[in-house]
């Protein structure tokens, strides 16, 4: 191979990429930019003409609520950011760095409690129902990624040990990733129907309570309705909560996951060196301390990994959710994800979907690079 | 394995252990449970043996009834079925014909842009779905593609994920092997084809796994191109079968279990090399 000349190289090495590269170009990178071609303009099955901003007002209500979210959304970044980069400078001793860090905190989460009053007007004079299926989307993430964290390294370190049906044990808590979701999701519509012979009801049963429309509710489960006049709906429908059927497809997203997040922490587990445990056991720390004091410092890499993985995860889910949803339930259910698709599919606005898409595009970007920057760090690296 | 957890291994950490995987176990596995045994109870039987205990014979039918298996196969469900077997093995195929030369180029070549062109085929990771399906519908749709088996697959001949992944696994292979082949005067479609792909038979399941599994669970691709039932796939299939109101329970189990069964048979044949290589590598 050496001897091949690298001229010769880059032919072959350009006609074995070319396939990958043409399908990614096409199917990838040219749509992403097509979709803000296409979102300038009024689309409905043919292009129609060209409106510029005028989806993205619609989605945000004025320019002044477009400029005042984009604003504050960099500068929650820029402040973490600076933070972060200041703090890292040699001038300081270790404790001065650590406040400057808290600092731009504190700082990024004072502009976060601004963007959050100002959606509030987006939410007034702009398009509530996208706003909604952001507010679920963080319900669903804030449902489901703690949760799956916490069982999957429980799971990971209960199967650290030898002992008699570890495999089968193993098989059986993956064997929910491993199957066609959109089958098991077709199983928990059942699970957990409105009807009194369903499982969930029968449980209640066993308590004497219920029947419960399980999801088929889609009243937050805070929602009492006796909230002062001068909140708006948007406060309103954060304090009312996640709904009944919302937490339904949380569990279901949990039973789905769990498994395979114990199996990466498993991975993680089996990558610290023995020694680490021998020399802890030999100064005599106790278990917590271990686990605290060293397995998770020396996991989260992996824990990183996983957060990030979990919450785009979310942001990109479709197909459980369009299966899991209800056409009676879907303000209180439908994420962003699936809000677009029905603008797209039933409304035929493509010009608006493609702005809404746009949006989401933006969002998931900035909450990675913040998660980035808020773990840097936390992140131990060996 | 066993020296580092001395710290934990006296016997009644062993019982908790043991209770709480089983425990846990118990609770991924109930719901398949409730699924085989609706499918098997007769339309009478799923009003009535309503227990939630799999251990009670409440909980499972007198006697299978079959006919829910016939009536679910004729009404849908058979074609889905046939049609996502062979849309997900037409992806699969063009993915692996797309993806291990590309891995290899990454892997072992040394060429102008390289890393440049890795970059970007990186940075293809971040755009989801929601972001390209309109354009990538508007572009299909110029090609006629709606409604065809081309128009269902080939968009997803090609992934980011999967060159990277395999790339990883080129790289550990010995360069004396790749020598040895270039003194031979070996092609690079017989370097390819003798020393790579059986050399990575491991990841090369797994991928094949996972993208069957991805492809099966499609949903908002085929929702806008499989506009007539001729390519509609079982996904599709199921969707409809289960918002329809007035359709029964023992059906609705029957289909979705009809729907699990082809990846489980795949998964059965591949489960050793699969959990092998999915133990070594974080991937969803």
């Amino acid at each position: 191979m050496a001897k091949i000349s690298q001229r010769r190289q880059t032919k072959t090495a350009y006609f074995l990429l070319a396939p990958a590269l043409i399908l990614l170009a096409v199917f990838s990178v040219f749509p992403l930019f097509y979709t803000i071609v296409i979102s300038l303009f009024h689309w409905r099955i043919r292009s129609g003409p060209f409106v510029g901003a005028e989806h993205y007002l619609e989605l945000f209500g004025s320019y002044a609520n477009l400029g005042g979210v984009v604003v504050l959304s960099l500068l929650i970044g820029l402040s973490l950011r600076w933070a972060s980069s200041l703090s890292s400078k040699k001038k300081f001793s270790s404790k001065k760095s650590g406040f400057i860090l808290w600092g731009g905190r504190v700082v990024s989460l004072l502009f976060g409690i601004g963007l959050f009053i100002l959606l509030g007007k987006v939410w007034a004079q702009g398009d509530a129902h996208f706003l909604r299926s952001l507010e679920i989307t963080f319900w669903f993430a804030l449902g489901t990624v703690p949760v799956q964290l916490v069982l999957g390294l429980s799971l990971a370190l209960a199967l650290q040990a030898k002992f008699r049906g570890k495999s089968s044990l193993r098989t059986a808590i993956l064997l929910p990733y491993i199957l066609p979701l959109v089958a098991s999701a077709a199983v928990f519509t059942l699970l957990f129907s409105l009807s009194p012979q369903s499982p969930a009801n029968q449980l209640l049963a066993l308590f004497h309570v219920g029947p419960w429309q399980w999801l088929k509710q889609a009243q937050g489960i805070f929602a009492s309705g006796h909230l002062p006049v001068y909140f708006s709906d948007w406060f309103s429908s954060w304090t009312a909560g996640p709904s009944l059927a919302l937490i339904c497809i949380l569990v279901f997203n949990t039973w789905l996951y769990s498994g395979y997040y114990a199996l990466v922490f498993s991975n993680g587990l089996a990558a610290i060196p023995e020694e680490v445990f021998e020399a802890a056991a030999l100064e005599g720390v106790s278990k917590p301390q271990v686990l605290f004091r060293i397995v998770l410092p020396l996991l989260s890499p992996t824990t990183f990994f996983l957060t990030i993985l979990g919450v785009v995860g979310t942001l990109k889910a479709f197909s459980s959710l369009y299966i899991l949803r209800d056409a009676s339930t879907a303000s209180a259910v439908d994420p962003a994800s699936v809000m677009i698709f029905f603008t797209f599919f039933r409304e035929v606005r493509y010009g608006y979907a493609a702005a809404l898409a746009v949006v989401l595009f933006l969002v998931i970007l900035t909450v990675t690079n913040t998660q980035r920057r808020l773990w840097e760090k936390r992140v131990f690296y060996e | 394995m066993n020296k580092k957890l001395t710290w934990r291994r006296h016997p009644v950490s062993l019982l908790f252990r043991w209770l709480f995987l089983g425990g846990f176990a118990l609770l991924t596995i109930f719901p398949l449970l409730w699924m085989f045994a609706t499918a098997l109870k007769s339309p009478a039987e799923v009003m009535t043996r309503l227990s939630v205990n799999p251990f009670s014979a409440q909980f499972w039918p007198t006697v299978p009834w079959w006919p829910n298996f016939q009536s679910v196969w004729f009404s849908g469900i058979g074609r889905g079925l046939l049609n996502s077997v062979f849309l997900s093995g037409v992806t699969v195929l063009g993915l692996l014909c797309t993806t291990i030369p590309a891995a290899f180029a990454f892997a072992r070549l040394e060429f102008a842009g390289k890393k440049w062109v890795f970059s970007a085929v990186l940075a293809t990771l971040m755009i989801p779905e929601t972001v390209t399906f309109i354009p990538n519908f508007l572009t299909v749709a110029a090609f006629h593609g709606v409604d065809t088996w081309q128009g269902m697959t080939v968009p997803f001949m090609a992934n980011a994920f999967y060159i990277f992944f395999l790339n990883q696994y080129i790289r550990q292979i010995p360069q004396e092997l790749f020598d040895a082949a270039a003194i031979d005067g070996a092609s690079t479609k017989r370097i390819l084809l003798q020393l790579v792909t059986p050399l990575l038979s491991g990841p090369l399941a797994t991928m094949v796994f996972l993208e069957l599994l991805a492809s099966w669970n499609s949903l908002l691709w085929p929702l806008l191109i499989s506009q007539s039932p001729t390519w509609r796939p079982v996904s599709i299939a199921l969707a409809r079968f289960t918002s329809e109101e007035g359709s029964q329970l023992g059906l609705r189990m029957a289909a979705s279990l009809f729907a699990i069964f082809p990846i489980l048979v795949v998964f059965v044949f591949l489960q050793r090399r699969i959990t092998e290589t999915l133990v070594r590598s974080g991937i969803r």
